[in-house]
């Protein structure tokens, strides 16, 4: 068998699974709309209804593969785009609809289907039956041919009966007759048998014989015979049977010739029904196929219109992508290049700044260190310069003086000399040396004695009252080679002045996208540049600060240092030369004088004088010193040890005397204490400003005499003289000066400085051997203590016990520790302060008789009594003391705020917020209103309290909604706006997501939205409740979103959305007329364009009714539709109403006039403004025309009967008015209002 | 051949399989010392720690079965091993290496001592000498590992100080002052692989850039460290390779808490953290942290 290859049995399991597995791995981005069951055709849009059952054309774009080419993480969704929200909104009206008409389809084709099936059925029985008819008129010919030729046979077969009979009769007879015979035969042959048995003779046996041959014969002639009669019989019954099978033959065939026919008769009936049947389904069949053929024309109306409604959103989306990219992108580089500024330059000032301080710190170090080495060594040079000097100088000088002295010295030494020693040999000199030698001996062992004993006694005197301690050595600056970074890290969070997130010159999405990028590449940027860069910067500032404060250090002048190198220098160069040249000076000089004395000089006679003498005295002197050395020797051998021995003893008793007598002093440490602030807080570890300090002082007295002329001083300028130091111990003065805190502020640090001070009364060496500076009498350096000015006691956690309401009192709590060593007793006072308009703190706390550690204080309370100190922010401040000195203060000053309930404020707007969730935000509001008396604030957070208003409602109020943009306030309220009526909303909240919130809510549900322009205020969405939609709604209720900067602009315009339609057309009355109309205020426009706009939502509404009513196809109320040129409430229709019940003049004019913009308004907003218009059916477009020229219909003839100038003027500028640009689609998103 | 005779080479070819299959799979095992000591573990790990004179009333609380022991002063030149704690306002460099060791070590079912050595004077000077001793005491404790997240810097070849007899965890150091990239620091500038494991910082991600690592270009001795450690944020209080040297510590002793550290060998551990080896990646370069 072959072996499989190695590679394929691995591989093809693999390949299998690839095959097998593929078509299940589908694409999930790009989706045709061939599923079955519910699919996601908008995309992210979260709008997709439903399955359907064949779909377009053109795949739904759906794809993700954009956010792979997203920097950072998308902030929005590609439907936050009103544009592509509303596209795929239309996409999915348009493929609901084809979905319907898709059904309608395949149920037409099914019942055309099983038409044709069972006509199909139908044709086959028909052919089925005329197939049998023809076949049974052929059989039944058939058999009529059989039956005459069976007829005509039948005589024959008779004849042939009976022939056959006769043949039976004869055979029979000759049978009979050899029977006979035979039987005849047999009786002669039994006769003779028995003949021949009794006399068996030849003759008789023979004709025995013979008589069975005859037997046999016969017997043979009758089975012939009986053959022959059964062949007879045999054909007798053939031929009877055949005469009988003929005539069965006739009479089978001729039933079958009956059945034939009776089978045809009813064949014939069935064929007339079946093809009755035929006619009448064709005439089924042909309706049904009319039918399907409308109905596959509509579907390919709409699916075209789908392929095309999906070609322009996947263009759209496209394109929005595109845009939106190339927003993330210009994020992108834009933060790239301010995060790498911004990282560039806060690398800079931190690198910078650390660089330099630890720059300056080395540059100090090191250049005052090599500056001194450079001065000594400096000093160092131009001493050996000054050295080299000298040595040649002095030496040749001295070289030559001194070699002729020196030879002449010679020679009269040698002279000398020789005289000398002759005169010494005669002389006296070894009884001398042995005289002296015994002397010195006993001299020498008394002063080593004296030196050895000494330095050993005093050694062993202080030894017995001290130790001594090690030096240690260094190689570089202080915790050199610690490892902890010290070159600035990255601080997190941090932006610089480049950090420019908002979108520059973009809106809406682009904004956000171009935000999504900025923010994630400017920190990413902005932190590699910084890192990239913080340790060169940090290097080159360290390099550079250290150049220069080493510069300046170095380039002082070390006085000191180059003395010392000078003197060191001059004394080396010096000792190094001198000895060299005055010696070969000398040499020469000497030599030449030596040979050649001046014998007459003085050097000569002088020191042949001396050298005879001395030579005579070395002479002498060597006996003298041979007995001498000898004699010395053995006399300081046995005399050294009594010696050492009584010099040490000496020394010792000396330096003992000393300690017995003296003091002898050494600082060991000092200690400082607090002392409290007129008795309080004094000893509780804790400094506080301007505390009594109180110093300790150990100081060990190795002697045995009390110090009692030891003072010591702090520096701040204190001096005192210290107690008794007492002899032998280590002597602790406790309190030995006081000193004071400095008044600094919490948190810094104070340093004090301790010295002490006692002359010497006796030996320095000895006395003063621990002293700093024994001359001055300075026995330490200067203890320094550092510490941190604190407060003994804190306060912490001042709050109080719930929210609190007016009017209502409530506990005040605070916590109050012990950050001392000790145990506090008091009466400890705390004093609570707060910013209120009125006094609120109802009761303060008890003293604290007693604290511990900590403990949490209750008893406090605080009622707030007064409007002016409720919604506003109160900080509350707390200080503990006792005997008036302070001992501590709250750590962090507790803000609150003061809740009430809902109280009805006419002419204020309506704060509605969570006081909870949005604290600030409200307090911002009410700041910008003026204030708690410029508003009424419902605090959803009282619900028990605010229970009457939440149940029933607001009544014609501007209602300012704070939400955090987490939905907390707007979703809770929605029970609320429910049951209100004629209200403005207005969302606040810097993310500008109220409105889209609110939206989501029940009561929004059918909701309204365009984007109008309003004078002086801008273009922004509109949104406004259905109450067509939403049951128990009364009214629609309209809703803007703002922020902080567009609140206080757009309460005047909501008070206007909260005015009646008969009210606003009697304020355009008033205020429009022939010279103002075309020269508005802002103020008048705005009534103009709020009414337009108030109008225009309600025919958006009744829009929205009309197309839930009924389907697509069919079933819509078309009442609904009416309503809008109908209803005589909607805000246009009562302004027709008024101006027919109004005779046209001066008075009236201004009506007459916005008549026309009101009819210009409603065309172009159900033509040319795809806000409104791409919503509108046909039936409610039309209507709305209708609407608008009922108007003008009341307007136009009267105007230019009236004044024609004016007529013309008035349609010249018809869109005065109008609340939107006819031709834009306004792409704004939400929160345009803020632009 | 005959049939009985190729039957017994069949069973010998397979015992000899078999064999040789225990000894290339059982064979490591057997050999590897973290096998064989598993069953005859110490009962006491003693690390010392080289470092700066510290406040020891600023130590944090030690877990259950850790045990700092007071520190040692091998040269007596001060007057006691502590630095005054009013001084210590801020914690010196020792204190805040012995904190983060405390945070960072496991409790482990046997004990730990923690041995404080100080090679600083107060005023912060360091030698030779100071390092000398601290080694000898360090011998005397009969140390098992030393933690070193210092050097000594010199521009010269160091006389007397030259191997490190010790299994040691090393921080890698960074440039600051006056060390650079050429400055000598002993004992990094002589690191062995046998003895000493050496740990650099990497810079970790932020709240604004949770996936970012960066790789810290202050670093020294970059080619001999093994392994990466955060060398924490800007508000933490120990940081650099000081911070990444004692976390790489506590982690080696968290996920090979069985291995044995026998003195001169490292191997078992260095195999261990080899096991738990991951790699990061600088976001900007193809420069890989092994971190464990």
């Amino acid at each position: 068998m072959k072996k499989r290859p190695r590679k394929l049995k691995v591989f093809a399991p693999l390949l299998a699974t690839l095959l097998f597995a593929s078509p299940l791995i589908m694409t999930p981005d790009s989706v045709f709309a061939q599923q079955n069951g519910r699919g996601n055709r908008g995309g992210d849009n979260g709008n997709s209804t439903g399955g359907f059952t064949t779909g377009p054309t053109i795949p739904i774009n759906n794809s993700k593969e954009w956010k792979n080419q997203f920097v950072g993480k998308p902030s929005f969704r590609l439907v936050d785009d009103k544009k592509m929200k509303k596209l795929n909104r239309n996409m999915d009206i348009v493929f609901n609809s084809y979905d319907d008409v898709s059904k309608v389809v395949k149920a037409k084709e099914k019942i055309l289907k099983n038409l044709t099936t069972q006509q199909t059925k139908n044709i086959q029985e028909l052919k089925k039956l005329e197939k049998e008819v023809i076949q049974a008129v052929a059989k039944k010919a058939k058999l009529q041919q059989e039956v005459t030729a069976l007829t005509k046979a039948l005589p024959s077969l008779k004849q042939k009966v009976d022939l056959a009979k006769a043949a039976v009769d004869s055979t029979a007879a000759a049978l009979a007759e050899a029977g006979v015979k035979l039987a005849k035969a047999k009786r002669r042959l039994l006769k003779l048998t028995a003949q021949c048995s009794a006399t068996p003779t030849p003759a008789c046996q023979a004709k025995v014989e013979q008589a069975k041959k005859n037997v046999q014969r016969l017997t043979n002639i009758k089975k012939q015979k009986e053959t022959l009669a059964t062949a007879a019989v045999t054909a007798l019954k053939g031929k009877k049977a055949a005469l009988k099978r003929a005539n069965d033959q006739i009479i089978k065939k001729k039933s079958l010739i009956f059945a034939i026919n009776s089978a045809n008769t009813i064949r014939a009936h069935k064929i007339t029904q079946v093809k009755a049947k035929i006619k009448t389904q064709k005439v089924k069949i042909n309706t049904a196929s009319a039918q399907l053929a409308q109905v596959k024309a509509s579907q390919l109306k709409i699916h075209t219109h789908l392929n095309a409604s999906i070609t322009i959103r996947n263009q759209y989306r496209g394109r929005l992508i595109k845009d939106i990219l190339r927003a993330n992108r210009e994020g992108e580089d834009a933060a790239a290049f301010d995060g790498r500024k911004d990282g560039l330059d806060l690398a800079r000032g931190l690198g910078s700044s650390y660089g330099q301080e630890d720059g300056l710190r080395d540059g100090n170090e090191d250049g005052v260190r090599d500056g001194k080495d450079r001065d000594y060594n400096n000093g160092y040079s131009e001493g050996v310069r000054i050295g080299e000097q000298r040595a040649r100088s002095e030496g040749e000088l001295d070289g030559n003086r001194e070699g002729r002295i020196a030879g002449n010295r010679d020679a009269g030494a040698r002279e000398g000399n020789t005289a000398g020693i002759n005169r010494a040999l005669q002389s006296d000199a070894a009884a001398i040396g042995q005289r002296q030698g015994t002397a010195a001996g006993l001299d020498r062992a008394i002063n080593s004695g004296k030196r050895d004993g000494t330095a050993k006694g005093e050694a062993q005197a202080i030894s017995k009252f001290e130790t001594r301690g090690l030096q240690s050595t260094t190689i570089d600056g202080p915790f050199a080679g610690t490892f902890e970074r010290r070159i600035p890290r990255m601080p997190t969070g941090q932006v610089g002045p480049n950090f420019r997130p908002d979108g520059g010159h973009y809106n809406g999405l682009m904004y956000r996208a171009f935000n999504d990028s900025y923010v994630l590449v400017y920190h990413s940027q902005q932190r590699r540049h910084f890192e990239n860069s913080v340790a060169t910067i940090y290097n080159r500032a360290y390099d550079h600060q250290h150049r220069a404060a080493y510069d300046v250090a170095y380039r002082g002048f070390y006085r000191e240092q180059f003395d010392a190198g000078q003197r060191n220098g001059d004394q080396f160069a010096f000792e190094r030369d001198y000895r060299g040249i005055r010696d070969s000076f000398f040499q020469q000089a000497r030599a030449n004088f030596s040979k050649n004395p001046d014998r007459s000089g003085q050097e000569y006679r002088e020191t042949y004088a001396r050298n005879e003498a001395d030579a005579f005295t070395i002479r002498y002197e060597q006996i003298r010193r041979d007995n001498f050395d000898r004699f010395e020797a053995d006399t300081f051998s046995a005399n050294i040890s009594s010696q050492t021995e009584k010099f040490r003893l000496l020394r010792f008793n000396e330096v003992t005397a000393l300690y017995e007598n003296n003091s002898v002093l050494d600082f060991v440490s000092s200690n400082m204490n607090d002392a409290g602030i007129n008795g309080v807080a004094a000893n509780d570890g804790i400094f506080q400003a301007g505390e009594a300090t109180v110093h300790d002082i150990v100081i060990k007295n190795f002697g045995k005499k009390a110090a009692t002329n030891a003072s010591v001083t702090l520096s701040d300028g204190q001096k005192v003289k210290l107690p008794m130091i007492q002899a032998s111990a280590m002597v602790t003065v406790k309190g030995a000066l006081k000193g004071s805190i400095a008044n600094a502020r919490t948190g810094s640090i104070d340093t004090k400085i301790l010295r002490v001070y006692a002359p010497l009364t006796a030996e320095a060496k000895i006395q003063g051997r621990h002293y700093d500076n024994p001359s001055q009498g300075l026995v330490n350096s200067g203890d320094q203590k550092r510490v941190k000015i604190q407060f003994p006691l804190a306060l912490s956690r001042l709050l109080t016990n719930g929210t609190p309401i007016i009017n209502e009192p409530i506990e005040l709590l605070v916590d109050l520790g012990n950050n001392s060593s000790r145990k506090y007793k008091g009466p400890l006072k705390i004093e609570v302060t707060v910013n209120s308009n009125g006094s609120i703190i109802t009761k303060t706390f008890n003293d604290v008789q007693s604290l511990d550690s900590t403990l949490r204080l209750k008893d406090a309370q605080v009622k707030v009594t007064s409007e002016s100190d409720v919604y506003t922010p109160l900080t509350f401040r707390a200080t503990i003391s006792k005997n008036g000195v302070p001992l501590g203060t709250l750590d962090q000053a507790f803000e609150t705020m003061v809740k009430a309930p809902y109280t009805e404020k006419p002419g204020r707007p309506v704060v509605i917020v969570n006081s909870e969730d949005t604290r600030v935000e409200l307090l911002d509001t009410l700041a910008q209103l003026g204030g708690i008396s410029g508003a009424a604030v419902l605090d959803l957070s009282l619900t028990g309290r605010n229970g009457e208003v939440l149940k029933q409602g607001l009544k014609n109020k501007t209602a300012i909604v704070i939400d955090r943009g987490n939905g907390n306030v707007i979703k809770n309220f929605d029970g609320v706006l429910a049951k209100s009526e004629n209200n403005v909303f207005l969302f606040v909240d810097q993310n500008k997501k109220g409105l889209e919130i609110a939206k989501t809510t029940a009561s929004f549900k059918d909701a309204g939205s365009f984007a109008p322009t309003i004078s002086g205020l801008g273009t922004g969405t509109l949104v406004f409740t259905n109450p067509h939609q939403v049951k128990g709604l009364k009214g629609a209720q309209f809703a803007m979103q703002a922020d902080k900067a567009t609140m206080t602009k757009m309460i005047p315009i909501a008070e206007l959305y909260k005015t009646n339609a008969t009210q606003l057309v009697a304020a355009m009355k008033s205020q429009l007329n022939r010279a103002t109309y075309f020269n508005p205020s802002t103020k008048t426009k705005q009534i103009a364009e709020v009414f337009s706009i108030k109008g225009l939502s309600e025919v958006v509404n009744l829009n929205k009714a009309y197309k839930e009513s009924g389907g697509w196809l069919g079933g819509r109320n078309k009442k609904i539709a009416k309503k809008i040129y109908q209803d005589k409430s909607l805000h246009f229709n009562t302004l027709r109403e008024i101006i027919k019940s109004q005779r046209l003049d001066e008075s009236s004019l201004g009506l007459y006039l916005f008549g026309v913009n009101a009819d210009h308004t409603l065309y172009k907003a159900a033509t040319n403004f795809d806000d409104i218009d791409d919503d509108l059916t046909p039936r409610t477009s039309s209507a709305t025309k209708k609407a608008g020229s009922y108007i003008e219909d009341e307007v136009k003839k009267p105007l230019k009967k009236f004044d024609k100038k004016l007529y013309s003027k008035i349609y010249d500028n018809k869109a005065i008015y109008t609340p939107f640009t006819p031709g834009t689609d306004t792409d704004e998103g939400i929160n345009s209002w803020s632009k | 051949m005959k049939a009985s005779t190729l039957g017994v080479n069949k069973i010998k070819k397979l015992c000899i399989s078999f064999i040789m299959a225990q000894v290339i799979f059982l064979g490591p095992l057997l050999s590897d010392p973290t096998y064989a000591q598993i069953n005859s573990s110490k009962r006491v790990l003693k690390i010392a720690v080289f470092d700066t004179p510290f406040c020891p009333k600023l130590i944090n609380k030690t877990k259950k079965n850790i045990e700092i022991f007071p520190p040692s002063l091998p040269f007596a030149a001060q007057r006691g091993p502590f630095v005054e704690c009013y001084e210590d306002l801020f914690g010196r460099h020792g204190l805040h290496v012995l904190n983060h060791l405390l945070k960072v070590i496991p409790k482990l079912d046997y004990k730990i001592e923690i041995h404080p050595i100080i090679i600083y004077t107060r005023k912060g000077m360091q030698s030779e000498r100071s390092w000398s001793n601290a080694l000898q005491k360090a011998k005397e404790k009969k140390v098992d590992l030393l933690l070193l997240a210092v050097g000594l810097p010199s521009q010269k070849p160091l006389k007397v100080l030259s191997d490190l007899p010790f299994n040691t965890f090393m921080a890698s150091g960074q440039i600051s002052g006056r060390i650079r990239k050429s400055t000598l620091v002993w004992p990094q500038s002589i690191k062995s692989n046998d003895r000493s494991i050496m740990i650099g910082a990497y810079l970790p991600p932020t709240d604004q850039l949770p996936d970012q690592y960066l790789q810290d270009k202050t670093l020294l001795h970059v080619e001999k460290i093994d392994y990466y450690f955060s060398g924490g944020t800007y508000q933490d209080r120990l940081t650099g390779s000081s911070r990444a040297v004692t976390t790489a510590l506590g982690k080696a002793l968290l996920l090979c808490a069985r291995i044995n550290f026998i003195d001169g060998n490292l191997k078992a551990l260095k195999k261990c953290l080899k096991s738990k080896k991951r790699d990061l990646k600088d976001s900007f370069s193809n420069f890989n942290f092994a971190t464990f």
